[in-house]
């Protein structure tokens, strides 16, 4: 998470070089806690997703199990797969990268 | 406000704890009335099914789509029924639940709405037929 996130991925984003748009990042197991707020990453991939406009979304159980669903970066939302789909209808990805 | 004793009412069991409880709860509907099955947001549904006996609430099954916050707060309802009568299971409402579990996020609490709906339609039901 913190390389190919915080050190990759993210100045990617915030410097316009990712070659792609992204439309959304969904985090389960312990790469919720990267969302926390107050969390460095997680506080720069919520502004960046902001200007952007991802969809920033983390797994319900997996949030409810660490305590984290209410303690998420603004704009980050907790969901199930149905909510993920949802989330994603109106602009769906033509690739997914798992990491 | 629902005047519950403990330990009907738990506040120590989180919605993670719940949504792993309502894994084991038995689906069986035989003899139970059906409650009316009911809409809500985001495409969700939630219908219960009560058996009652002498005038209690002896049986609680549901189904649900599949929103983890709706399932847990369904088994946690679930779990607060058994055992009332009429007066005391109609006063379960969304704000109790929500006390409950306070760390549901504010975009997620409409699930409170309706799983109480979904209850309460189940209750009416088996009021009209003077079986609670």
């Amino acid at each position: 998470m913190s390389y190919k996130l915080g050190k990759m991925i993210l100045p990617q984003l915030e410097e316009d070089r990712h070659g792609v748009e992204v439309v959304g990042m969904f985090f389960f197991e312990d790469n919720c806690y990267a969302m926390r707020k107050g969390d460095p990453i997680g506080e720069r991939l919520a502004a960046v997703a902001k200007r952007k406009n991802i969809m920033l979304m983390c797994c319900d159980q997996c949030s409810y199990e660490r305590e984290l669903a209410d303690k998420l970066c603004d704009g980050v939302r907790i969901g199930c797969f149905p909510t993920l789909y949802g989330a994603l209808s109106g602009n769906m990805p033509d690739q997914v990268i798992t990491l | 406000m629902l005047d519950l004793d403990p330990p009907h009412v738990s506040t120590l069991r989180s919605i993670y704890d719940y949504f792993q409880q309502a894994g084991r709860r038995p689906k069986n509907t035989e003899a139970c009335t059906a409650g009316e099955l009911v809409p809500g947001s985001a495409g969700n549904t939630a219908i219960f099914y009560l058996e009652a006996t002498k005038h209690r609430i002896t049986k609680v099954v549901f189904r649900c789509t599949s929103c983890m916050t709706l399932v847990a707060l369904c088994e946690h309802l679930s779990e607060l029924a058994l055992g009332l009568g009429a007066g005391q299971a109609e006063k379960l409402d969304p704000a109790l639940l929500l006390r409950l579990h306070p760390d549901i996020p504010s975009y997620l609490q409409n699930r409170a709405e309706l799983a109480c709906a979904a209850l309460h339609s189940a209750i009416s039901i088996l009021k009209k037929g003077n079986e609670l």
